[in-house]
């Protein structure tokens, strides 16, 4: 059997191509030859604080994604807890302003929020006076659509997640899962190119999170969009990614680029297959030795 | 809000979508303590009414000594108070359904 061929269905022979570098950063800022849907360049970010103290939370991040065509790929930020993952992601969504550096959408440079780049937070944000519907109608209400064409379409994304018998409840009836489904649908209704994903499943018991993460994949794949997750759960970022980026703790900066192959085949017997265990046992020797 | 943002929202959007709605059943908690509030102010405006009303009633049956008038008007106001403030307290639950009981 070909190694660097991937197989679906079978978790034992699918291939893992992960250099075996030191862990010390491997990464360099890569530059895409097409045009690529995201282009970061030396992003850094610094806040002062109430006591006057500067913290700098993002230094030098450099890196291009380029679309795959006609799917939804996962790209994953993994780093340590409290690292400025998420700065990033704020970054791109236009929430804050970088202090340096230049963020490109399909070579358009972010100075504000869009609709084009959608995001999840880790906290529940469900609106609670509007119903699971038209929490996710919301983004088609604000550009007046009409509501039958708005019922089309969140039906189908309502079905996507799992949540039509629940549409007309109010998100005090639903789990913390159930209220992240409604979250991920009142993006992806929106038809954002890039999702952005802020730890979304954190608060989420180890079960929730599995049948999040599926759905997930299984939602992002019949979009053609691109999801950017930030993470610091190793088995996620393997499961999830094609493409992990590890990040370094405060200021974050790109340590490494690990693609992970396994693509089309990401059922849950996967998790305890040989070869995700290698990915996740590279990626936790790069997170825990120390850059040097 | 952040969300409101990123799903397209306008500042004004934001406000109106947003930010009132999430406002909206703390101002009416608040509607409701000012009504008690407020009564006590109508009562004592009554008790000083020199001509009609029924802090007037209440008062002139005290000098007259008659504690049933008395007491019926203290009844009568106390069960107006009450009276509205249930009716606050239920057009708050109807409105806002979809708030977390505590």
């Amino acid at each position: 059997m070909a190694d660097d061929q991937p197989q679906a269905g079978e978790p034992g022979t699918v291939a893992v191509t992960v250099d075996s570098k030191p862990a010390k950063a491997t990464y360099v800022g890569e530059r895409s030859e097409k045009q690529p849907r995201l282009r970061i360049t030396d992003l850094g970010v610094k806040y002062i604080g109430r006591d006057g103290h500067e913290t700098e939370a993002v230094r030098e991040v450099t890196l291009d994604i380029v679309d795959k065509p006609n799917i939804g790929e996962i790209v994953v930020f993994l780093g340590p807890s409290g690292c400025g993952k998420s700065t990033i992601l704020k970054a791109v969504a236009g929430l804050l302003v970088p202090t340096r550096g230049e963020v490109l959408v399909d070579g358009v440079p972010v100075t504000d929020v869009g609709r084009d780049r959608g995001m999840v937070f880790q906290a529940y944000t469900s609106f609670g006076w509007l119903t699971v519907r038209q929490n996710v109608e919301y983004g088609l209400r604000l550009q007046g659509i009409d509501g039958k064409e708005r019922s089309k379409r969140s039906k189908k994304y309502l079905e996507a997640v799992g949540l039509a018998e629940f549409a007309d409840r109010y998100p005090k009836d639903l789990s913390g899962g159930m209220k992240q489904r409604v979250a991920i649908a009142r993006t992806l209704i929106n038809k954002p190119k890039l999702v952005l994903m802020d730890e979304p499943f954190g608060a989420l018991d180890p079960q929730t999170r599995w049948g999040m993460q599926s759905l997930l994949i299984d939602v992002s794949r019949t979009e053609d969009n691109t999801t950017l997750f930030v993470t610091h759960d190793v088995s996620e970022a393997v499961y999830l990614a094609d493409t992990i980026y590890v990040l370094a703790p405060r200021p974050t900066s790109i340590l490494h680029r690990v693609d992970v192959p396994f693509f089309e085949n990401r059922d849950m017997a996967l998790k305890s297959s040989r070869e995700f265990r290698a990915v996740e046992q590279k990626l936790l020797d790069f997170l825990y030795a120390p850059a040097s | 809000m952040q969300t409101a943002l990123t799903l397209g929202a306008s500042k004004w959007q934001v406000v109106r979508t947003v930010l009132l709605p999430a406002a909206l059943p703390e101002i009416f908690d608040s509607f409701r303590v000012m009504n008690a509030i407020s009564w006590t102010y109508v009562i004592l405006a009554e008790a000083v009414n020199p001509e009609h009303g029924l802090g007037y009633m209440v008062e002139l049956a005290r000098t007259h000594q008659k504690a049933s008038w008395s007491f019926a008007g203290l009844i009568v106001i106390g069960g107006i108070g009450l009276i509205t403030d249930q009716v606050i307290r239920m057009a708050s639950a109807l409105l806002f359904r979809w708030k977390e009981v505590e």
